[in-house]
């Protein structure tokens, strides 16, 4: 699994896959507030992005791989000011 | 007309029949890949050839069918009847204009209102403003959850844009931007867009938007895929169609200008000395006083945050006036949007070359805009297609002069190495060091898949060792075979007169032996030349499969044609016959014999009919069956229409057999059809059919069952130039007759002729045979006369119609001579094939015996 979940706040590491993406969707729905880091994260699925963009949390720390961090910035940033 | 021009036309015809048979294979089977390499290679290989020839109107109209292909090729149309039609169309205009070329040597006629049509009627199969080698490139349409340009450009760090911005602008780098709307259940197909959207070639960034507003979070589904990805590359589109193949219908693919990059961000705050800045720098452009524009911009940097808007802002400015100084357009707006602290807008249009190419010390040409690459492209592409044809010269140079112009028009510097290069190429006849010089200096090495076809085809042409031989000489050399066998026939009546007249039996018996060998020589000799001309039935079937196409779709009926035996060689002389006599057989077969589907299905017969055209060897002659599983000819209708049409009596009508009845078709003048049609029923061709076979030596049959299908056979000889020939004697005359149409001959005493109903006739193994005197068929008015033991020299002959005897006044000797056609008025008339050159050089009269009687 890609996602480590302690307490209120889930570690983003290495890939994240598909079946990633309902426990986080679940994990999500029962926190009130919600902390993600994606520092050690190199690859989120679309899944998984998806339910991100449409939950609400907060980023402790975004990519390392600058790339990724432009794409997964750009589109949870853009959710936010929508919102 | 030139060898040149001469060539092309050949080649032109051959490039147009592979592209016909090309896409009728397509149409039956449009996956076939093999195929469609072919069709694009040819059509590609006709459109460079009349380019080079100069006939623009050729060229526009291969350039246009080259589009549909090219978007067939790449997935955004498929290949239908309809785009086959188009496509077959455009090619017989291409032929038309052949055609004209090869009677005038010029296109004399306007052809631009038909060019203008086909070219319409092939555009509208087209992607909107599609281009050649190119994706579909559509108008940004602004639909509501499709974000801004610039807002997805702003999501690339703005120094990365600058340094993107000016390497496009500097190279005329293409840039794309990429919509990908992945499918709803992508996921459940092992689909990740994220992860595909990433790897693109050349990816400079992007961004991810949902393109329904999500659902609440408690209702939602997650292995829904609701999101568009839009990314920004600089990849070729031969790259991306790659790479996005098999996503190909879920993306959208535009071109940008480098000018999208131009986004400035920050925030914004005015500033008193903003409105000095703005007018001083309108000043500055409008004299051309670039330096002082640039210590302004400079100076207001200064006095400006780096995290503002403006200064965003003036470092793009900067960028600009540094990098296209000439554009004052382009500065200008941006001085305008900064005016006014608004987004500067810059017109959507193509890359163009801003900037001189940078020369290094090795000479590279490193800066190309996007037309001069495309333009040196081609030139590499046609330098690499060796084609070993008289005119490559000719080609070679033209691809100099286009290349060099290249170079003056890039302000390249070093001509003279260029110049070096091209004379090294010219001499040596090859364009090995010219490629090698701009493979050293450019990045145009890159082959188009159709390249890597098209040499494998060079290959294949190589192994095979065909030779394209004008026909004319082909003749010429036929010619003197013949005059050569009519040489050596002279070589026993020497001999005769060596051993009569010198009383030289040794002499006499050296000329036999000489004979001999000369014969044996001219034999093969004329085997040889004759297997030349010698081509296959091929040539005479390979237009049937799209006249059987187009003929049966105006009908409305389904046919399928089969042909075999299409390797078979025959003369070509028996081929160019048999042309017009084929095409009325088998339109007779579409029109008269093929039902309707309707009708065939009510018949418990398959809705499609078939036509199965067969060609096979039967002795020294060539048989050609045109069976088709249609209706069949009734032979009582047959009757009837024919004592209608007044060509047979009540009493022929009650008298003639299945046979004879079904044989009044080729009357000249019988027809069963109450209307003519645009394809046949003017009772003219079927009596054509037969009178040009039999010109030729040869025989038609036909056979029928009603409700089952007709088969016409053509019976025909392989080879119309030497002919074995009986020669006869009559009134101290000679006389030849083809063995061909000869069954045997006999020598009869005059009391076993009979006289039924005032004509002479005989029996020979129980058959009557009627008898007909030469002398009489030839006009002669005295009577033939019969050897010293009263016997009469009788040929029994084969006609339509049976065996008859004609009665001669003895025979001679069987000879293989080339028998030549009379001509002038000579040929009007009846009764000759031709003449012939005997041994003693007197000439013969060869006889067609069908047209005696």
């Amino acid at each position: 699994m890609g996602i480590d979940y302690k307490k209120n706040r889930a570690y983003f590491k290495d890939t994240v896959t598909l079946d990633d993406a309902e426990p986080l969707l679940n994990w999500l729905q029962k926190q009130k507030k919600a902390e993600i880091s994606f520092f050690k994260v190199s690859h989120i699925h679309t899944a998984v992005l998806q339910v991100l963009m449409a939950g609400e949390f907060v980023v402790t720390a975004w990519p390392k791989d600058k790339i990724l961090q432009s794409w997964v910035k750009g589109a949870l940033e853009r959710m936010q000011e929508q919102q | 007309m030139n060898n040149l021009l001469s060539l092309f036309i050949s080649e032109s015809r051959d490039l147009l029949q592979q592209i016909g048979e090309s896409l009728l294979t397509l149409e039956k089977q449009p996956g076939d890949t093999a195929a469609f390499n072919t069709l694009f290679r040819s059509v590609h290989t006709l459109k460079g050839n009349s380019g080079l020839l100069e006939f623009p109107e050729m060229t526009r109209i291969l350039h246009k069918s080259e589009d549909l292909l090219v978007a067939v090729r790449d997935g955004k149309r498929s290949f239908t009847h309809n785009i086959a039609d188009v496509l077959l169309d455009a090619m017989d205009f291409v032929g038309s204009l052949i055609d004209e070329i090869a009677a005038n040597e010029k296109l004399i006629n306007s052809h631009e209102k038909s060019l203008l049509e086909h070219i319409k009627n092939i555009q509208s199969f087209l992607p909107d403003n599609e281009a050649a080698g190119g994706s579909a490139v559509h108008a940004s349409t602004q639909e509501e959850h499709s974000p801004s340009l610039s807002s997805i450009i702003v999501n690339i760090p703005e120094n990365e844009r600058q340094k993107l911005f000016l390497t496009a602008v500097q190279e005329g780098q293409q840039l794309s931007l990429i919509i990908y709307s992945p499918e709803e259940d992508c996921f459940f197909k092992n689909v990740d867009p994220f992860y595909q959207i990433l790897h693109i070639p050349h990816n400079l960034g992007g961004t991810i938007i949902p393109r329904q507003p999500f659902p609440p979070f408690s209702d939602y589904d997650c292995y829904q895929c609701i999101l568009d990805f839009y990314c920004i590359t600089s990849a070729s589109k031969e790259e991306l169609s790659v790479y996005l193949q098999s996503i190909k219908h879920q993306v959208r693919i535009e071109s940008i200008s480098p000018y999208a990059f131009i986004v400035p961000q920050g925030e914004i705050e005015n500033s008193p000395v903003h409105e000095d800045f703005c007018r001083n720098g309108f000043s500055f452009l409008a004299k051309n006083d670039m330096d002082s524009l640039r210590t302004s911009i400079g100076n207001r940097m200064n006095e400006t945050s780096p995290s503002l808007w403006i200064h965003s802002a003036l470092r793009w400015l900067l960028l600009l006036v540094d990098t296209v100084p000439q554009n004052k357009e382009v500065i200008k707006r941006m001085l305008e949007a900064m005016h006014l602290f608004e987004q500067p807008q810059f017109p959507f249009a193509e890359v163009k070359q801003e900037s001189r190419p940078v020369k290094t010390d090795s000479g590279e040409i490193n800066s190309l805009s996007s037309h001069v690459r495309k333009l040196l492209g081609t030139q590499v592409e046609i330098l690499n297609n060796t084609l070993k044809s008289p005119w490559e010269e000719g080609r070679t140079r033209a691809c100099i002069t286009t290349i060099r112009r290249c170079l003056e028009f890039i302000k390249y510097q070093d001509l003279k190495g260029f110049d070096a290069a091209a004379e090294e190429t010219l001499a040596a006849h090859t364009n090995a060091a010219l490629l090698s010089w701009l493979e050293k200096r450019t990045k145009l090495f890159t082959k188009a898949p159709v390249d890597e076809n098209r040499v494998s085809l060079q290959n294949i042409d190589t192994t095979l060792q065909v030779l394209r031989v004008d026909h004319n000489k082909i003749e010429r050399l036929m010619d003197l075979v013949g005059e050569v066998v009519v040489a050596k026939n002279s070589l026993p009546y020497l001999a005769q007169k060596a051993a009569l007249l010198c009383e030289s039996r040794e002499l006499s018996n050296e000329i036999k032996t000489l004979y001999n060998s000369i014969n044996r020589i001219a034999g093969k000799l004329q085997g040889a030349v004759m297997q030349i001309r010698m081509v296959p039935l091929k040539v005479a079937f390979q237009r049937f499969p799209r006249l059987v196409r187009d003929l049966s779709r105006d009908l409305n009926k389904k046919i399928e044609l089969k042909m075999e035996g299409e390797e078979i060689e025959v003369d070509k002389s028996v081929i160019e016959a048999l042309g017009e006599p084929l095409i009325h057989l088998v339109r007779n077969s579409i029109d008269h014999g093929i039902e309707l589907p309707e009708h065939r299905a009510k018949q418990k017969k398959p809705q499609t009919g078939s036509i199965n055209l067969r060609g096979f060897h039967e002795g020294n002659n060539v048989v050609i069956e045109i069976v088709d599983d249609g209706t069949g000819i009734d032979p009582e209708v047959i009757k009837q229409k024919a004592f209608k049409q007044n060509i047979i009596t009540r009493e022929e009508m009650e008298s003639l057999n299945e046979e004879e009845s079904i044989n009044l078709i080729f009357h000249s003048g019988f027809t069963t059809n109450e209307t003519t049609s645009e394809l046949s029923g003017r009772g003219v061709g079927m009596d054509a059919v037969k009178h040009q076979v039999e010109k030729i030596g040869g025989q038609v049959k036909i056979s029928s069952s009603v409700g089952k299908g007709t088969c016409v056979r053509l019976l025909i000889p392989i080879s119309m130039v030497i002919t074995n020939v009986m020669i006869v004697e009559t009134h101290n005359q000679l006389f030849g007759i083809p063995l061909d149409s000869m069954v045997e001959t006999v020598r009869v005493k005059a009391e076993r002729f009979k006289q039924i109903k005032n004509h002479t006739t005989m029996v020979i193994r129980n058959q009557v045979i009627s008898l007909f005197y030469l002398n009489d068929l030839l006009n002669i008015k005295t009577p033939n006369i019969p050897n010293d033991d009263g016997e009469y020299a009788v040929c029994l002959v084969r006609m339509a119609s049976g065996i008859v005897g004609i009665v001669t006044d003895g025979f001679r000797n069987v000879v293989d001579i080339p028998v030549r056609p009379l001509e002038g008025k000579l040929a009007l008339i009846p009764g000759y094939s031709g003449t012939a050159i005997l041994g003693d050089g007197s000439v013969l009269l060869v006889l067609n015996v069908q047209e005696l009687f």
